[in-house]
Order: structure tokens, then C-alpha cells, then sequence
């Protein structure tokens, strides 16, 4: 439900406006701690955070980035939770079982609470689910839970979802949407919603000072029982030598996103925390244009690039080699796949012969990585060249086929081969699979199998035996999967890494530092 | 005098025009729109995205396009923001006071270091000191000022750790926004703690941006000085015997609009080296905002922060013009002359 | 020899404007002769010797980030300043003597819509403009170029015509209109020579300017691409090591500061040999603030 942005009659000179504004605009303050938001946890401290952007909005269901989304979680919850393994937890959903392959039923949490005191309850799912996919919000969620048909309220701790097929996956894409309360967004509309978010979890909104921080203060009658720390910060600090040198010097007690070459340089009450990542990097080859379009020269690409090396220089070996576009943890991964080794002679013998220059896209994000992709191309005979584009203008390349190659990431934070498979080798997702052009019958065929059933073990042979024929067919070099680095101050006691990038900080504690 | 003002008024309310014009048709040469950044990677289907184009006035001709956005802005409404979803005058104006208190920081610390090093330039003229300040002064008109930034982060941030890298203040200290300006807030509500957090987060950054001006105020001042110090009446009045300090002060006072006239057109263009240094500090300003709009491909905030932007870096043309005309009335005869 | 000698008088008799000299002409060899004068490729990685320092084996001034040699790349990141220094200076200065020249020559309703525009022109920060073409136009170095000179026309412009128009009245110009010389070729053999002077002493203060505008949007990373290794583009790679590997960002910058000093202690000493009451280039009118 989105209202009409109505223009207020200002004072034309806005210059003078800015200044006024700053003053009316929500009655902020520099960084909004302290603010009568009530409660106090039962512990002690302020915990900060610093990760590498800001958020976009509060609004859980009108963004679509990393940064936002770990802030968001610890205002909003989500029915279901992922544990360390990515298996799905419950969270506003006590439990749950399938009716039959296409019906899923919730049974919700009891004496849950809003913020605002307003009762969570099934109205409230059946409202932010369908305020997700109502095109008139305009939700950039909204594929996410395009699988889901209907969403009934059978009593007030009960719903029930159908979905249009199987989905196997439905679980983790609800783990990543959070529930909003039904009735105050109705009352107040989105913006106001935003600007004073009112939700479930662990802490409640204490106000936003985009650019600076973000203020969250314990919520005492968390169901879950009260955070052990007063009051939580997130900041953000883009600078990767600010973000440390702010850690190192304890102006924050956890910072995000460390990257593996730099992780060894902190110390002195303060240390680097890895976990396997979800994302997998790789090189993607445009199958319809050449040289890529002769499979031995993919083959020969692939064969080219030390993954080790390139592991162990740009990650301080804090990553994996992938020989599949998937990782250990995840559901579809193929135990025994035939990859391809690193073999440069083999290389060699095929990529000199190869004429024409190749230009590598990538976003300035990757771009190391490229740059030594294209290193290792270049010493087994090929002309690779990366060139550098903003994100717009990368998506804009891949998406109409004029790349000839690009080096990207994609996150799996769901922990399921078929979000990745789908999404890039599946036909339906796209005229010519999205981003590679490159289809395959038969793989089309296992893909769409694999999401429609719901046997595991059936699954990952499903989709050990699409591995399989993505990797002999090799429109891509799959990479890395890089670890998640943070760096944490030892003052922070009780505090993991997840996978995904989130913080789970309802159970953390500082000591007196 | 009136005349003037009233025909330099006229003048930026051109240029005001052809700016909003030349920031319009630039943000509209750009191929793709803000449709598909909205709905980039998205399975959203080519009616869709027309029908949202629709809804956001976008597939009108470009002119119209332009009149309505003029419109709406002189009443306060520059959009609303594509990633964040929040009105781009809000956004905006919570930046204005970062960037104006780390231009006035910055200016300030010009004055404090310029006018004693012109001052002794000028005075020990063709001794070790004129030449030194002279040299400094190169120095600092010469350095990059993203470079001297992180020169300093290096040494004084992550070396000595006497100050911070980035930010405006530190967390927690619950400061209650009145006019926007940290360390007057912090002042007004007695919190000395948050004065001092913001001072020492102000520090670097405003020497950053400061070092630049400081360079050239001081060669401009010093010119003036020598040119004043040079002029009989000075040396009728040292003759006389008048204390020193008070000479200096004649000399001062008549050295200084000559300055500020030259400085004028500088403090503007402060605004746009205050875009780098915000952007190494992480400080959270105007000039910081468009970089990372203009990278997010966020249109209407990159349009509404760069309308912006200028508008204030005319406004303040305009200001130093009027000032300028007052301190030198040949000015308004013969008509600005840089 | 006697042209080192009267050049050095020239110059008001200074070792520093002499230094500043030297330093140049070695910028610009530096960068005509990079090919041959660089140890390594600048571009060829070795991922065993990574983020290695100055003065370690094979590598003066150490590696980077993917093993490549330090002064190699600086070495040929000093084509980048030097192609846009020059080039861009010359285009801009090109197109700013035209428009000075016709406006203050024709006079009339000409030069006042030329003069508004300069006026509208310079009532945008420098640097914005800048980063706004390139947003538009893409990353690149002929981008770059064009972004420059399209802002640094300008101050060309009104520096002619000022001159053009207390010129214009002279009698060696009216004398010459008299004898039926067409207005170009008095504006050509008459006027510009004696505007050269200041431009000189402009375009020289500019070089650094241009080079310094140029590194700070390759900083903000809406310079040179990837493949083009620029100064500011290293000094940019290098932030993020700044604790790990603090020459990467230092060594460029250096190699920025001291061409610009040099390019601004020779302004310094060309203005005051060639306009020593600082009438015609009034000091700090053109002193780089990256904007």
C-alpha cells in the first residue's frame, strides 16, 4: 500500500530550508542513544558495530542489501530462523509440517508482542507476506516469495500457505523476510512506518542518523528474554582502514566485512573471526559468442586458473577452492564430481591459439580478484583484459549478453543448490539462462525435478547429477568461496560469526573493558 | 549600489536556471533510468517496469519532465529517493550542516595559521622566515588534499592513534540535534564530553580541507600586506612613532578586503574540496552524498544533491560579489573584475 | 648553455625555479621513455611476492596487492598525468582563447551571452562538474580529458578576453583596422601575442590543477580503468593496506606532490618575471583546491 508523496509547501529558499530541516527532521539527535524509547536490557553496555554501508531504510520489506537486512533482523523476526548449518530454526514459528506437497502449516509463537504492545499474531504473517508480493508496493523482495499461491489464517496461532509448485526452498526464503505488525503499518502507512519501525525481535528502533549510525535499545519483554547488553550501535564505516583502525582503538566493538590480507593485521585486544562464507565466486563465459562459445576453450579456461594460489595470496588461504558453483555446506553439493585440475600445459596448448582479445567485466568490488583471474589467463596464452564498470552499467552488460566474460559473486545465504542453479542455468528463468546464455535440455529438465521435490536424498542426487552437467558443459570457472571475516574486540563475549553475515547479538555481553 | 544587487540578483537567478538545466540534462543522458535501477536483477516483467515509468511521470517528454521537477522544487520537493525511499530534501538536509561546520572548521583554521605566517612574511621581508613561509605555503597549495588526508590518517589516526579515522562523533554520548551543528549542540546543552569527541573527530578533517586555503590565504594576504606596507601613508605613520601592533592593525584592515575579495571566490570552491575530504574521512556531508548517489545510480538524489550543491556554491558567488562591491565601489561601475 | 643561463635570469635568479624545471623535464622524459626505463611490466602479477616493501629483492619500491613492481607502475602512471597534463591544458587553453578572443573583439551582445555562460560555467564547483561527466560518460581516459577540459576552458576565456578588450582600443590595433586587416587577422598577429604572457603563467598553474583533478577522480574511483594505471588510481588501490602496506598509498601521492610543486614553484617564477605587480594573473586565481 504505497500513499502518493504529497509535495509540503516550503520555503523555496533551500538553502535556508536545509537548515531549518535538520532541525524538524524527526527531532534526531547526533546519534540517538538515550532516547525515550524505554527499557534498559538487564546487562550492561552499549555493543557498536560497524559494518561497511549504511542501511537503506527500516522498512524490512523495501530493500534489498546485506547491510540493511542484518539491522533490520534485530528489530524484525522472521518465522523461521537458519542455524550455523543454514538449516531452518524456529523463530516466530514454533513448528511446522506440509499437509501435503504444496501446503505448508505455520504454528506461530504465543504471547508475542510488537513494540508497541500490539499482539503478534496470524494476521500479521498473512499481511506481510502478501504486502511483499502486492505488486503496488513494489517490493524488491517480491521474487523471493513468488513461489507462495495463499496465505490463510486458520486461527489466530495457525496459518497455512499454499504455494503454485513444490518448493523446497520456501523455508529459507521466509527466513529472510521478516513479519511486520498488520495493524500499526495500516494505521500509519509506510513512511511513517519507516521512520518509526515497530517489530518483534531483540531490540527496539531508537532512531537513524543516515550516514552515522543507527541506535537500537534492548527490548526487555523479548520473548526470547532480554538482550545482555543495553544498547546497540551500528555504524558505518566504508573505509576498510577506518572500519580496523575504529576496532583497534575500540571506538567499535565488532566490525564486518575484514578482508582475509588485512585480518592478520589487527591485534591488541582485538581479533579476526572467520566463518565459511555463503558466497561463491566465479568467472562467467558468454556461451553464444566467441572464443567462449568452443567448449575447449572453456575447458582450457577452466584448466588455467589456480584456484590454490589463488586462494592461499589473496585470501591468506581463508577460502575454498570450489571446483563447482556450489559450496561444502550447501544442499546439491556433488560429492564426487569430475572436475577439472589445474593443468596450464593442457591450458597453454589451447588458449594461445585463441586470436582474439577477451575483456573480463567486473564491479570495482571484485576487481582484485579479476585482475589476477586475468593474470593467470594471460600466462597460460590468453589476451584478458578486466575492465571495470559501475554496478548499473555491469548488470546492464550481463544481463543483455554484450559480455564476453565477467567475474561476479553470488550469495547463497538459502544454503540450496537450486537458487543458484536456477538462476543462472535454468531456461525458464530467462529467454537463454540468465546472464550465461546457456541452456541445456536435460539440465533444464533435473533442474525443475529438483525443485519440485521434496525427498532430500532424492534431491541431491537430482542435483549432484546437474552439477555434474554444468561442470562438463563449463560455461563458468567456478572460484572461491571466501570465509565471512569480522573483527571482534575481546571485551565481546558470546558472539559467532554467521555464515550469512548476520549478528546474532541477543546473547551477547560485554565485559567491563 | 542598490542597482548593482538588484542586477547581480537577476544574474543568479539565470544561472540558477541554467545550472538546474545543465544537472537535469545530465542526469537524463544517462542511458537506463531510474526505473531500472529500481528493479535491476529483478524478474520484473517489461510491462511492468512501463507501467511504473508511468506512474512515475517518466515516459513524459523530457521538457515537461524538467517543468514539473522545477516546479515541485521551489516548493521544497526535490523527489524521493530511489534506494532509500525517503523524500530527497530530507535527506539532504540532515548533510548541509556536516559539510558547512567542516567548511567553517576548515576556514578557521586557515585564518588562525595564514594570517601570523603572512603577517611575518611580509614584515621580515627577504629574511629566512618569507621564505620559508613561502615555501610552506607552495607546500600546502601543492598537495592533494585526498593525499595529505590519508598522510595524516596514517601518521595520526592508525600511528599515534591521537585521533579518529572517520566519523563525526563518537557513539553513545546522546547528543539531541538543535541546530544541526554538533559542536554548537554539544555547547548549548552543556555536554562537554560530546564537544570534545566531536572537536577531535573534526580535527583532521578540517586541517585536511583547511591546508589548501590556509596556502593560498596566506600568499594572498602577504601580497596585500607588501602592497600596503609599501604605500607612503605607512611609512609616514611609522614615522611618527606609532606602536607596532597598532600599525599592524592599519595594515591589516586595509590589506584584508583586498583579500577577502580574492578569497571569495575560493571559499566556494571550498565546497567542491570538501567533496574529496568527506569521502576519505567517511565525514557524513553533502560532498560524500553525491559520490555514493552517483554510484548507487540513485537519480533524484544525485540530481536534488548536486541542485543543491551549486545552488549554494551561487549563493555564496553571490555573497562574496556583494560583499566585494561594498569594500571596492569601483566594482559596481565597471562590473566584477576577478 | 647561454639558454640555460638567460633562463635562469629570466627567472628572477632562482635555484628553486631552475630545480622546478629539472624536475619537470625528468617527469616528462620519465614518461616518454617508460617502456624502456621500468624494471617490470607494470602489469604482470606474481602472486608469491605480494604486498612485499620497498627495498626488497627485485622490487625498489616494493609490490602491490597482486605482486606487481611499485615503481614500474609509478613509472608508467606518469604517462596518464603527463597525456592529461598537456593535453588537456592545450585543448582547454585552445578553446578558451577562441571564445576570449571573439568576445572581446566583437564586443556587443556576443561578448555579453559568451560572458554569462563563463559566468554560469564557473558558478559550478570544478570538481563536481567534473565527476558528473564522467558519471555520465563513463570511466576512461579520453572521458577524463574531455570532463577537463570542458571545465578548465573557462578561466582561459575571460583571462583573453580582458586582455582582447583593453587591447582593442590600442593604436597599434586601431591603426591596423585602418589599414583594412581583416578582424582575424588583427586578433591572430596582434592581440594574442600579447595575451600569451598571462596564459602562459595560467596554463602552467593548470598543469597541476589538471593533474591533481585528474587523481582525484580516478580516487573516487571515476578515473582511469583498470587497465590505464593512473597515480590516483594506484593511490586508491593502496587505502585499504594502509596499515598493511603503507607505501602504496603513499609512494604515488608523493610522486603527485612533487610534480605539482614543481609545476607551481615555475608558475610562481613565470608570473613574476612575466607580470610582476600581479595585475594580470592576480596571485591565488589559480591555485589548485581540487575544485
Amino acid at each position: 500500500m504505497r500513499k502518493p508523496h504529497h509535495p509540503h509547501p516550503r520555503r523555496a529558499l533551500v538553502l535556508l530550508a536545509g537548515l531549518a530541516l535538520t532541525a524538524c527532521a524527526g527531532g534526531g539527535t547526533f546519534d540517538d542513544t538515550g532516547d525515550a524509547a524505554g527499557g534498559a536490557g538487564s546487562g550492561a553496555g552499549q555493543l557498536v558495530i560497524a559494518q561497511s554501508a549504511d542501511i537503506l531504510t527500516m522498512d524490512p520489506h523495501m530493500h534489498r542489501t546485506r547491510t540493511t537486512q542484518n539491522v533490520v533482523h534485530t528489530v524484525f523476526e522472521s518465522l523461521v530462523g537458519q542455524d550455523t548449518n543454514l538449516d531452518p530454526v524456529p523463530e516466530l514459528a514454533t513448528g511446522w509440517e506440509q499437509a501435503d506437497d504444496r501446503t505448508w502449516r505455520f504454528h506461530l509463537r504465543e504471547n508475542v508482542r510488537f513494540h508497541n504492545g500490539e499482539a503478534f499474531d496470524a494476521e500479521d504473517v498473512k499481511f506481510s507476506i502478501e504486502r511483499i508480493l502486492d505488486p503496488e508496493q513494489a517490493s524488491l523482495r517480491a521474487s523471493m516469495l513468488e513461489v507462495i499461491d495463499t496465505v490463510t489464517v486458520e486461527d489466530e496461532h495457525t496459518v497455512v500457505i499454499t504455494t503454485d509448485a513444490p518448493a523446497p526452498t520456501l523455508l529459507a526464503g521466509l527466513a529472510v523476510n521478516e513479519i511486520v505488525p498488520s495493524e500499526y503499518v495500516t494505521e500509519v502507512g509506510d513512511e511513517r512506518f519507516a521512520a518509526a519501525p515497530v517489530g518483534t525481535g531483540p531490540f527496539r528502533f531508537a532512531g537513524w542518523t543516515p550516514n552515522e549510525s543507527v541506535n537500537l535499545t534492548a527490548n526487555p519483554d523479548y520473548w526470547g528474554g532480554a538482550p545482555s547488553v543495553d544498547s546497540l550501535v551500528f555504524r558505518p564505516i566504508p573505509e576498510v582502514a577506518s572500519r580496523m583502525a575504529a576496532l583497534q582503538s575500540g571506538d567499535v566493538h565488532i566490525a564486518a566485512e575484514i578482508p582475509a590480507d588485512l585480518a592478520g593485521e589487527l591485534g591488541d585486544g582485538a581479533q579476526a573471526v572467520g566463518v565459511p562464507g555463503t558466497r561463491v565466486f566465479f568467472l562467467a563465459m558468454n556461451v553464444t559468442a566467441p572464443p567462449f562459445d568452443q567448449h575447449e576453450v572453456r575447458v582450457a579456461a577452466n584448466r588455467a586458473i589456480d584456484k590454490e594460489t589463488l586462494a592461499n595470496a589473496l585470501y591468506e588461504g581463508r577460502a575454498r577452492a570450489l571446483d563447482q558453483p556450489a559450496y561444502p555446506e550447501m544442499v546439491g553439493y556433488a560429492e564426487d564430481l569430475r572436475g577439472y585440475d589445474f593443468d596450464p600445459a593442457a591450458a597453454s596448448a589451447v588458449l594461445q591459439a585463441v586470436p582474439e582479445p577477451v575483456q573480463i567485466d567486473s564491479i570495482e568490488a571484485t576487481r582484485t580478484l579479476a585482475e589476477a583471474v586475468a593474470g593467470q589467463l594471460q600466462a597460460a596464452g590468453l589476451k584478458a583484459e578486466v575492465t571495470v564498470f559501475e554496478e548499473q552499467a555491469f548488470l546492464d552488460r550481463i544481463e543483455s549478453g554484450a559480455s564476453t566474460a565477467y567475474v561476479s559473486s553470488w550469495g547463497v545465504a538459502e544454503g540450496d543448490a537450486d537458487v543458484i542453479l536456477a538462476r543462472h542455468f535454468w531456461s525458464p528463468s530467462r529467454d537463454g539462462a540468465f546472464y550465461t546464455g546457456y541452456t541445456t535440455a536435460r539440465r533444464d529438465d533435473l533442474i525443475s525435478r529438483g525443485r519440485s521435490t521434496h525427498d532430500p536424498q532424492e534431491r541431491e542426487r537430482i542435483y549432484a547429477e546437474a552439477m555434474q552437467i554444468v561442470m562438463d558443459d563449463a560455461p563458468w570457472v567456478p572460484l572461491l568461496n571466501p570465509e565471512e571475516i569480522s573483527g571482534v574486540r575481546d571485551s565481546v563475549r558470546g558472539w559467532e560469526p554467521s555464515p550469512i553475515g548476520r549478528f546474532n547479538v541477543a546473547d551477547v555481553a560485554l565485559e567491563s573493558n | 549600489m542598490l542597482g548593482f544587487v538588484v542586477r547581480r540578483l537577476g544574474q543568479t537567478v539565470l544561472v540558477l536556471f541554467g545550472v538546474s538545466i545543465i544537472v537535469f540534462s545530465l542526469i537524463h543522458i544517462t542511458p537506463g533510468d531510474a526505473v531500472d535501477v529500481m528493479f535491476a536483477g529483478e524478474n520484473v516483467s517489461a510491462e511492468q517496469r512501463e507501467q511504473y515509468r508511468r506512474q512515475l511521470g517518466l515516459d513524459q517528454p523530457l521538457v515537461q519532465q524538467y517543468l514539473a521537477y522545477m516546479a515541485s522544487a521551489a516548493q521544497g520537493d526535490l523527489g524521493t529517493s530511489i534506494r532509500r525511499g525517503t523524500p530527497v530534501t530530507e535527506i539532504i538536509g540532515t548533510t548541509i550542516p556536516a559539510t558547512v561546520e567542516l567548511t567553517l572548521a576548515a576556514l578557521l583554521v586557515a585564518v588562525v595559521i595564514a594570517v601570523p605566517v603572512a603577517v611575518v612574511s611580509a614584515l621580515r621581508q627577504g629574511s629566512v622566515w618569507e621564505r620559508g613561509g613561502n615555501l610552506l605555503a607552495l607546500f600546502g597549495i601543492s598537495m592533494p588534499s585526498f593525499w595529505l588526508g590519508i598522510m595524516l590518517i596514517l601518521v595520526f589516526s592508525a600511528g599515534l592513534q591521537w585521533f579518529p579515522a572517520s566519523g563525526r562523533v563518537a557513539s553513545g554520548t546522546g547528543l539531541q540535534q538543535i541546530t544541526g551543528f554538533l559542536l554548537v549542540d554539544a555547547v548549548l546543552q552543556g555536554d562537554w564530553a560530546a564537544a570534545w569527541s566531536g572537536l577531535v573527530h573534526i580535527a583532521l578533517p578540517a586541517v585536511t580541507l583547511g591546508t589548501a586555503i590556509t596556502a593560498t590565504l596566506s600568499r594572498v594576504l602577504r601580497s596585500g600586506l607588501l602592497e600596503v606596507k609599501g604605500q607612503d601613508y605607512v611609512e609616514a605613520l611609522r614615522a611618527r612613532g606609532l606602536r607596532f601592533t597598532t600599525l599592524l592593525r592599519h595594515m591589516l584592515r586595509n590589506a584584508l578586503p583586498a583579500s577577502v575579495i580574492v578569497m571569495g571566490v575560493r571559499i566556494g570552491s571550498l565546497l567542491g574540496g570538501a567533496i574529496v575530504v568527506e569521502v576519505v574521512f567517511g565525514w557524513p556531508g553533502l560532498g560524500r552524498l553525491v559520490v555514493d548517489a552517483i554510484q548507487n545510480r540513485d537519480f533524484p538524489l544525485v540530481q536534488g544533491a548536486v541542485l543543491v550543491l551549486a545552488v549554494l556554491f551561487v549563493l555564496v558567488n553571490l555573497f562574496t560579489d556583494i560583499l566585494q562591491a561594498w569594500l571596492d565601489p569601483r566594482v559596481t561601475l565597471t562590473g566584477v573584475s576577478r | 648553455m647561454r639558454a640555460l643561463r638567460r633562463t635562469y635570469a629570466f627567472l628572477g635568479c632562482s635555484a628553486l625555479a631552475m630545480a622546478a624545471i629539472a624536475v619537470l623535464a625528468a617527469f616528462v622524459l620519465v614518461g616518454l621513455l617508460a617502456p624502456w626505463l621500468a624494471p617490470h611490466d607494470p602489469n604482470t602479477q606474481d602472486l608469491g611476492a605480494r604486498l612485499l616493501p620497498p627495498l626488497s629483492d627485485g622490487h625498489v619500491l616494493g609490490t602491490d596487492a597482486l605482486g606487481r613492481d611499485v615503481l614500474s607502475r609509478l613509472i608508467h602512471g606518469s604517462r596518464i598525468s603527463l597525456v592529461v597534463g598537456f593535453i588537456a591544458v592545450l585543448l582547454a587553453a585552445t578553446i578558451g582563447i577562441v571564445v576570449g578572443l571573439v568576445s572581446g573583439y566583437v564586443g556587443g551582445w556576443v561578448d555579453g551571452l559568451l560572458m554569462r555562460i563563463v559566468d554560469a560555467w564557473m558558478a559550478f564547483p570544478f570538481l563536481l562538474l567534473a565527476i558528473a561527466i564522467v558519471a555520465v560518460l563513463g570511466r576512461g581516459l579520453d572521458n577524463i580529458v574531455i570532463a577537463l577540459v570542458v571545465t578548465g576552458w573557462v578561466l582561459y576565456a575571460r583571462l583573453v578576453r580582458g586582455e582582447t578588450l583593453s587591447l582593442r582600443e590600442r593604436e597599434f590595433t586601431l591603426s591596423a583596422r585602418g589599414l583594412g586587416a581583416s578582424p582575424v587577422t588583427i586578433a591572430v598577429k596582434h592581440i594574442l601575442p600579447n595575451c600569451l604572457a598571462p596564459i602562459l603563467v595560467v596554463a602552467t598553474l593548470e598543469i597541476g590543477v589538471v593533474i591533481v583533478m585528474e587523481a582525484s577522480l580516478s580516487f573516487l574511483g571515476l578515473g582511469a580503468s583498470a587497465a590505464e594505471t593512473s597515480w590516483g588510481g594506484m593511490l586508491a588501490d593502496g587505502r585499504s593496506y594502509l596499515t598493511r602496506a603503507w607505501w602504496l598509498a603513499t609512494l604515488p601521492g608523493l610522486a603527485i606532490f612533487v610534480v605539482v610543486l614543481a609545476v607551481n614553484v615555475l608558475g610562481d617564477a613565470l608570473r613574476d618575471a612575466l607580470d610582476p605587480r600581479h595585475e594580470k594573473v592576480p596571485q591565488g586565481s589559480v591555485d589548485q583546491l581540487s575544485a
